[in-house]
């Protein structure tokens, strides 16, 4: 009977799941954003790869500074996606169809965490990619032991971040106040306290994912708590 | 000139606002304060204010799109531009006196944060704070004008999205540390005459690019491309459905 009671629960949140993916995808700010990011790293790539090569291609051009940048699209996704519910009345229909709220969020935690991995494996593959084909004339290509585990990281991170993104949009509901805070953290405040330039710094998905983890925890409880 | 007070209060009234008074004050003179430095740089101050535009930035952002932040389906979806296109019908005046506003306000703001930064600059190095040269002078001028037209580049970019979302995140990531402008300038030489490059030219001696402008000419390319957003997001404006 409890075996029975585990597998409909399952079954309730792997539908809710699939519901939040629809949402996501059928969001117009989801596809821009996407397009916006994908071209930005692409160009990006384009002018750091466009200084003539003097050795081999080089970790920081292809992968490092393209992500550096490209993380404002990931904040952008996650905020945006957590605020769609509130910019109109979706939150009512969504809680009318999902009402336990913990299980909700959860849901749409895991669907945006998945949409996210693939946006990021897109635009690093892409970038890393685009790189090579660039720098075809490199005196060598970049180690796969180096490159493989980086671009693993930069993925990890850019989903992670987008978590974090959406976490702060939820506590918010509001765009442009969590957008404009997390974006002033990593481009401003991080490089500041930390002394070097974003595009040096090197993404760390392990110092990133507990604090994603708290802010989605704090996000849970206050939605779960709060008027709609 | 009611107009001008009009949009004045408003803004005051925006909590926003007085968020990006105290990120364009606190940010440069955070930076100071935390650089630790061996000896004195020719750009010192000016590449703190280059960072503390920001709250320039979002000032005039913030100025447009909060005309068109949906008070929710409880308020049938009201914008706050349907009552302001009421109060003031002829969009022209509408949108000049709102760049009038944002400009003045950025103008104030600049003097503010260049004051600021280099009184504590100039107290940690222990140089007299009024030990001004005319060089200094028109540095100071050149990064207040930078200022005011960053303000105005992100009023006029978000006439046109509507959304401050878009122009606050290019303006933004484009102004942390190492600028999009000037990665681009290692493509072409073209992206010097980007506004951002271009307009920096009026304080910063210090840029390491292959073409040089001189200030003047600099902040003239900054002000072309500012005149020209503005005359084409007015027309947007004036023209579009609300």
């Amino acid at each position: 009977m409890s075996a029975l009671l585990r597998c409909g629960r399952i079954h309730v949140f792997c539908r809710a799941m699939h519901s939040e993916l629809v949402k996501l995808w059928s969001l117009p700010a989801f596809w821009l954003t996407l397009a916006g990011t994908f071209g930005g790293a692409l160009l990006l790539t384009l002018a750091l790869s466009s200084a003539p090569p003097t050795g081999p291609v080089e970790l920081d051009k292809v992968l490092v500074q393209p992500v550096a940048y490209a993380q404002a699209g990931f904040v952008l996704l996650g905020v945006l996606a957590a605020c769609s519910e509130y910019a109109g009345g979706q939150i009512r229909t969504t809680l009318l169809a999902m009402p336990q709220r913990v299980s909700q969020r959860l849901a749409a935690t895991a669907a945006l965490l998945l949409l996210a991995l693939v946006v990021a494996a897109l635009v690093v593959g892409g970038g890393v990619l685009f790189g090579y084909v660039l720098l075809a004339e490199a005196a060598g290509a970049l180690d796969a032991g180096l490159l493989v585990p980086s671009a693993l990281n930069a993925i990890g991170y850019l989903a992670v971040l987008t978590v974090l993104g959406a976490a702060l949009g939820t506590l918010t509901r509001r765009v442009l106040p969590a957008a404009a805070a997390l974006l002033l953290y990593l481009f401003v405040l991080s490089p500041l306290v930390s002394g070097q330039p974003v595009t040096d710094t090197q993404p760390d998905t392990a110092g990133l994912a507990p604090w994603s983890l708290a802010f989605l925890v704090a996000s849970i409880v206050v939605v779960k708590h709060r008027d709609a | 000139m009611r107009t001008v007070r009009a949009e004045l209060s408003k803004l005051a009234s925006l909590p926003a606002f007085w968020f990006a008074c105290v990120v364009g004050v606190l940010v440069p003179t955070g930076i100071v304060l935390l650089a630790g430095r061996a000896a004195p740089r020719v750009d010192d101050g000016y590449q703190e204010l280059a960072v503390g535009v920001l709250g320039a930035i979002v000032l005039g952002v913030i100025a447009m799109s909060s005309e068109y932040t949906s008070e929710g389906a409880e308020s049938a979806g009201g914008r706050q531009i349907n009552t302001t296109l009421t109060a003031v019908p002829t969009r022209g005046r509408l949108f000049l006196a709102k760049a009038l506003v944002v400009g003045s306000t950025s103008f104030v703001l600049a003097i503010l944060a260049t004051t600021a930064v280099f009184s504590v600059l100039r107290l940690s190095q222990g140089v007299g704070v009024l030990a001004l040269t005319g060089d200094d002078l028109a540095r100071m001028g050149g990064v207040i004008a930078y200022w005011v037209l960053m303000s105005l580049l992100g009023y006029g970019l978000t006439a046109f999205t509507r959304s401050g979302i878009i122009p606050l995140a290019v303006l933004l990531v484009n102004s942390s540390t190492v600028s999009v402008s000037y990665l681009l300038t290692k493509a072409t030489p073209l992206a010097n005459y980007l506004p951002d490059l271009a307009g920096m030219r009026m304080f910063s001696r210090d840029l390491a690019t292959d073409v040089e402008l001189s200030p003047l000419l600099g902040g003239a390319v900054m002000a072309v491309w500012v005149a020209g957003l503005l005359i084409v997001a007015k027309l947007v404006f004036a023209r579009r459905d609300a």
